[in-house]
């Protein structure tokens, strides 16, 4: 058995679609390597992480302005328990790292397993048995993430928005954390091959590189940055766990806190800016659709993709003396928002030739508002100014709007957009277009209401309001996930979709 | 239905697997060119002591595992050569070869490794130093099985000159062995 054999289910136009059972290859769910129900079944899971995360979001920022203001009670649930149980900087801990690695990385993957074989004219992924894998190691993955959040062995431990690497000794909780971390880059670094593979190998005859749809365009750079970045990551992962076991003091060593900042510091990384590509990928497959024609511009979009994920890299170019914000953040990281600004203005000006209504609008509208939203973050945190020792919270505003909301905009949309290619069904539309709006608000609010604490005064002014306000996004949010979860149950396993006898040539007309 | 099989002719890029292969060993270099970056970030920011004596000591086995692992890409390149002209029993033995030099370099690595004689704290050379042996025990690693798994493949005659790609990725891993230890000892005895 190997990994490159293919998977018993039959071709593409010989399935029923809609139908969820297996008995017809004898397979069962969790032996499957249909690319469908193996991307089901990961989108399901980090569906139900995000909801658990995007709670915990909400629940956390809803207490934000005291915890700037440094005035946190010493007990219950959202207490700074010093014997490092459930305190609210553990929680805070597991909603910040989670939401973008554990929930929106894992949906962009499923959403390629689900749908970019369709998209190229494949009836399967280059290895469907390592997609199996990537299922089954995030599974785990999350299995860890949760324990090490719940073992209660010392002080909180280091989290994402840590700009410094951390110092020994090693707790269980650490170590969990860093195992759950490792395991999860492994995964998503085998998913990622296997999509890039697909794409480069699988494709129907005569189709060509530069003529694939939008989104298997995405996933394929997404895919080849995250070959690239994931094992930079690996390696100062594998530093700083050795460092802290062997109590070592690379943490404190001159030179380290660069390191530190470009490779596991997760809001420094290039992988973590390509959150967003497969973001504008969806909503370009969503613009063109609608508009019944390939996007305007020809091939530019598919550059302006391009140049987004190379100008990602430019994070590690970036050094502490030139940054703004955040450590990371300078003129050159900066660049990614020239692509991205003129890929809206290409989805723009498609619109504009004609569209034809429907839900899948909203999340475009949403990926589009968040996206200026964030921009408007920067701009305003630049000519005011962060509060003192507010940059981390300043920074988590901006990565919760941009590299999360805007994202878990699109893949919700992207859920209801390429459903009838893994399902056979539709979506419910009203039920999407509720989802579209609530994950707007919702981002919008926690991203911003998060951030504003963090602008210069607002500490005493208002940040009760602003916290508040973030809090009730973060509840959207969950909203919106939870929302998506039953539109998808109903529509296809209660068979309420509006069934489709859809292929990718039918997803991709005009492309082909 | 007709039982004739015909090709599937798929995308331009060649098989799935080698594709498949090169792309996840571009993101092992990927992953060795982090840990001698680290060692490099660190080394300019810490000064010229940063170098241990006990480590220049060593200099003649590190050469030593330079040149094993270069003449087991060699032989693994010799492999593949052989097999696209169909000559099997000279593939085989270049693999065969390639496999009991790679294992011959991860001895003498380890060798090294029990003799750095580093200790386990107070320091920031020695977690430095042990992640970089790490890596290239993960490529070694990497090497081994790619280079067992060609002869494998060879005697079982799925690496063959009618379908080399088998072949060409054992190969592949073992270079990137090859190149990763030659990587690292630059960082550490050359750069320094």
């Amino acid at each position: 058995m190997t990994l490159t054999a293919p998977h018993t289910s039959m071709a593409i136009d010989k399935i029923a679609f809609g139908d969820l059972s297996v008995a017809a290859t004898g397979e069962t769910l969790l032996t499957t390597t249909d690319h469908r129900k193996v991307g089901g079944l990961l989108a399901s899971a980090a569906l139900l992480v995000g909801v658990v995360g995007t709670a915990l979001a909400g629940l956390v920022a809803w207490r934000l302005d005291d915890a700037a203001r440094g005035v946190l009670p010493q007990s219950g649930l959202l207490g700074a328990s010093a014997d490092g149980g459930w305190s609210f900087a553990r929680l805070w801990g597991a909603a910040e790292t989670g939401l973008p690695l554990f929930v929106i990385a894992p949906l962009f993957l499923a959403l390629a397993t689900i749908a970019v074989p369709g998209l190229i004219g494949s009836d399967r992924m280059a290895f469907p048995r390592l997609q199996a894998f990537v299922l089954w190691g995030y599974v785990s993955a999350v299995a860890l993430y949760v324990a090490a959040f719940t073992v209660v062995d010392g002080p909180p431990f280091w989290s994402a928005s840590s700009q410094t690497a951390p110092g020994g000794p090693a707790n269980h909780a650490s170590d969990l954390y860093a195992g759950a971390l490792g395991v999860l880059g492994v995964v998503l670094f085998a998913g990622a091959v296997n999509v890039v593979a697909t794409v480069l190998t699988q494709r129907r005859p005569g189709l060509r590189l530069d003529h694939v749809a939008p989104f298997a365009w995405s996933s394929l750079l997404a895919g080849a940055i995250t070959v690239l970045s994931m094992p930079v990551f690996l390696g100062g992962l594998l530093m700083s766990s050795l460092n802290v076991h062997v109590n070592g003091n690379l943490a404190s060593a001159s030179g380290f806190d660069r390191v530190w900042q470009h490779t596991v510091y997760l809001y420094g990384r290039p992988d973590v800016f390509m959150l967003v590509l497969p973001a504008l990928g969806i909503a370009s497959q969503m613009v063109s659709n609608r508009a019944g024609t390939p996007l305007i511009g020809g091939i530019a979009s598919k550059v302006l993709m391009a140049a987004f994920a190379a100008f990602s890299l430019a994070v590690w170019a970036t050094s502490q003396t030139n940054a703004m914000v955040q450590p990371t953040t300078t003129l050159i990281s900066g660049l990614v928002a020239v692509p991205a600004g003129l890929l809206v203005l290409v989805w723009l000006g498609t619109l504009a030739q004609g569209v034809k209504p429907d839900a899948s609008l909203t999340f475009v509208l949403g990926v589009i508002v968040l996206l200026a939203l964030g921009a408007v973050n920067v701009i305003v945190a630049g000519a005011r100014g962060v509060g003192p020792d507010l940059a981390p919270v300043w920074t988590i505003g901006q990565t919760l709007l941009l590299l999360t909301a805007a994202p878990l905009v699109a893949a919700l949309g992207g859920l209801h957009e390429f459903a009838p290619l893994a399902w056979g069904r539709r979506t419910m539309a009203p039920l999407a277009g509720l989802a579209g709006l609530a994950v707007l608000g919702g981002g919008a609010l926690l991203g911003i209401g998060v951030a504003v604490i963090s602008y210069k005064n607002n500490v005493t002014d208002n940040a009760t309001a602003a916290s508040v306000a973030a809090g009730v996004g973060g509840f959207l949010l969950t909203a919106a996930i939870a929302l998506t979860m039953l539109n998808l149950l109903g529509s296809v396993v209660g068979r309420k979709g509006e069934p489709v006898q859809a292929t990718g040539e039918t997803i991709v007309e005009g492309y082909a | 239905m007709s039982n004739v099989t015909a090709p599937v002719i798929r995308g331009r890029a060649g098989s799935p697997a080698l594709v498949g292969a090169l792309t996840a060993y571009a993101g092992v270099a990927m992953f060795v060119t982090a840990a001698c970056a680290t060692y490099l970030s660190v080394r300019n920011a810490s000064g010229a002591d940063f170098i241990e004596p006990k480590m220049l000591f060593n200099n003649y086995v590190a050469f030593m595992i330079v040149a094993t692992f270069v003449l087991a890409s060699m032989a693994a390149g010799w492999a593949v050569t052989s097999m696209r002209v169909g000559q099997r029993r000279w593939a085989t033995s270049g693999f065969g070869l390639a496999v009991f030099l790679n294992a011959a370099g991860a001895n003498l690595v380890w060798f090294i490794v029990k003799g750095l004689g580093l200790g386990a704290s107070g320091s920031t050379y020695p977690v430095i130093l042990y992640g970089l042996f790490i890596v290239v025990a993960v490529t070694t690693t990497i090497g081994f099985v790619a280079s067992l798994s060609g002869l494998l493949r060879t005697l079982g005659g799925q690496a063959s000159a009618a379908q080399p790609h088998y072949g060409v990725l054992a190969a592949w891993g073992q270079h990137l062995a090859g190149a990763s230890w030659v990587a690292v000892y630059a960082t550490i005895y050359l750069l320094k």
